[in-house]
């Protein structure tokens, strides 16, 4: 069994709450920690975030609009793909938290994709966080129930040598 | 009369899905002009006013997720996955053709050409050729690194076809592993300097142990690279870099890596008689069979509905409202033909790490 607080569970997800009618808890109950500093929920956080503009640009970057309201923002990745965008959107999408969520690839020529989350109260970069989370969790199964699979084979097929059948 | 309300409908359960739209969340409807229903539901609230909870519960996806091999053999894998989404069944196929690296010939260096195979097609088939190289023991060769041991892998093919005699096949087991690197010397850019090869290698690859006990050459020896005619030759040198399937196809590990959602043929009558003598001979991969009832009656029935192959000839016409042809959304019949380098186990278990390191990324990057 896992403990709700490993890494892949989200707080709203492990009460057993249904989705449908779920309260909107903040993440951090009020005092959210950026680089070790306690700082209040608010104006102060947002500036914090904003500066994220900054030091995410080389590789990713969130993008205008999201400044003003935390809920709902585009994030751009780049060097994505369809692999990682519906992927993440699939899990993004089974989140009750989400209120809305989609992905484009603005120009086919550029190695870059958008992805658009609108949740129900929490932070969208925390929803994505736990989506990115939460998949590579279910990576970790599918490998795991894979290689076992793959042993119980190697194991229940008779080796050619001991064909009884061939004379 | 009292108030009643409008969602209070006492003949619909609650919590659970009524049949119609469990059939519609979890199957594909193939129907004779075209397949309906395909779409997943993902969206968490999708059924939230019959109190049916859509969201994603890690803990019942662990406890519902199979696998099953079907087949394993040294180059090819078939297996069931059963309980998720066709997304990640697609990341996953997605990137090993794509995304999970490979070595093969990159650089060509012709030093002589007299066959009638042009220089830059003789390269591009010598990229194809799938060498026998694990890819987890070499680094990406960058722009401005110079190629080493630990990045390249040189070849060498040194054919010629004797004067007067017959004409001559040149197969890939005539590319020689070159293990100390190049022996090619570049043009020194002065008299004076010391000539220099195109690589700089530091060791033999033969003196590391990951190469000594098995050696670096191609996975094939029997396909054909050139035909020579008499007093024809080909000198050249090939180097192999470290790539992936995006950039050239000849990076791809795999033959190809496909699914299918596995077929579900449903008899919605029962059909006896010549009706069901002529739809089993109906079905060109034998999906139907007839079951005896005694005293001379006969019946229809799905024997091998995994045999499917959706040509709908069982329900053009005539059996429309008899047979339905579904898919079931959620179980992928995956298969993995591997080009070579790597046994297919492995490079699906490459294929979900890459994913996982994906995720790791963005991640990373987010905080």
């Amino acid at each position: 069994m896992r403990e709700p607080d490993e890494p892949g569970f989200t707080k709203n997800r492990s009460d057993g709450r249904m989705g449908s009618v779920h309260g909107t808890v903040h993440a951090a109950g009020g005092v959210d920690i950026v680089e070790g500093v306690a700082v209040p929920c608010g104006w102060e956080q947002r500036r914090l975030l904003s500066g994220f503009l900054l030091f995410g640009k080389r590789e990713f970057a969130m993008e205008h609009g999201s400044l003003t309201d935390l809920t709902s923002s585009t994030f751009s990745l780049m060097d994505e793909d369809h692999t990682l965008a519906n992927s993440v959107r699939f899990t993004l999408n089974q989140d009750p938290r989400v209120a809305f969520c989609g992905y484009s690839i603005p120009h086919p020529s550029d190695n870059k994709v958008n992805i658009r989350i609108q949740t129900t109260g929490d932070t969208a970069k925390d929803v994505l966080k736990d989506a990115l989370q939460n998949l590579m969790v279910m990576c970790q199964h599918v490998r795991t129930t894979f290689d076992k699979a793959v042993a119980d084979y190697e194991t229940n097929q008779p080796s050619e040598h001991m064909n009884i059948d061939t004379p | 009369m009292p108030k009643v309300s409008a969602l209070d409908m006492p003949d619909v359960p609650m919590g659970q899905l009524p049949e119609h739209l469990q059939l519609q969340r979890t199957r594909v409807v193939c129907k004779a002009d075209a397949p309906i229903h395909t779409e997943a539901i993902q969206y968490s609230g999708a059924y939230a006013s019959m109190g049916v909870d859509n969201s994603l519960q890690l803990e019942s996806f662990c406890n519902n997720f199979k696998i099953e091999v079907i087949r394993l053999t040294e180059d090819e894998i078939e297996f069931d996955m059963i309980g998720i989404d066709a997304s990640l069944a697609n990341a996953f196929r997605r990137i090993l053709i794509a995304e999970v690296p490979t070595m093969a010939i990159e650089k060509v260096l012709m030093v002589n050409n007299t066959s009638v195979i042009a220089d830059e097609v003789l390269a591009h088939r010598l990229g194809l050729i799938p060498l026998n190289a694990d890819p987890s023991l070499f680094e990406y060769l960058s722009e401005n690194d110079s190629p080493n041991e630990r990045n390249t892998i040189v070849y060498k093919l040194d054919v010629s076809c004797k004067k007067g005699g017959p004409r001559m096949t040149v197969k890939s087991d005539q590319l020689k592993w070159l293990p100390s690197g190049s022996e090619l010397e570049m043009t020194p850019p002065n008299q004076s300097a010391k000539p220099k090869s195109y690589t700089s290698f530091s060791c033999s690859q033969d003196s590391m142990p990951e190469f000594s006990k098995k050696p670096l050459g191609v996975k094939h020896e029997d396909i054909i690279i050139a035909k020579l005619g008499p007093g024809q030759a080909i000198e050249l040198e090939a180097h192999a870099v470290k790539g992936i399937g995006k950039v050239h196809a000849k990076w791809s590990p795999v033959s190809t890596a496909w699914y299918r959602m596995l077929p579900e043929v449903v008899l919605l009558k029962d059909i006896k008689g010549d009706d069901a003598e002529k739809l089993v001979k109906k079905c060109p991969v034998n999906v139907f069979d007839i079951e005896d009832l005694g005293n001379g009656e006969k019946k229809a029935v799905v024997s091998k509905p995994r045999a499917c192959t959706l040509c709908r000839e069982c329900i053009r016409g005539v059996n429309e409202e008899l047979v339905e042809l579904r898919r079931v959304k959620d179980h992928f019949i995956f298969t993995i033909e591997s080009a070579g380098a790597l046994p297919p186990e492995v490079l699906f278990t490459e294929a979900v790490k890459i994913l996982e390191d994906k995720c790791d990324r963005v991640i990373s990057d987010l905080s």
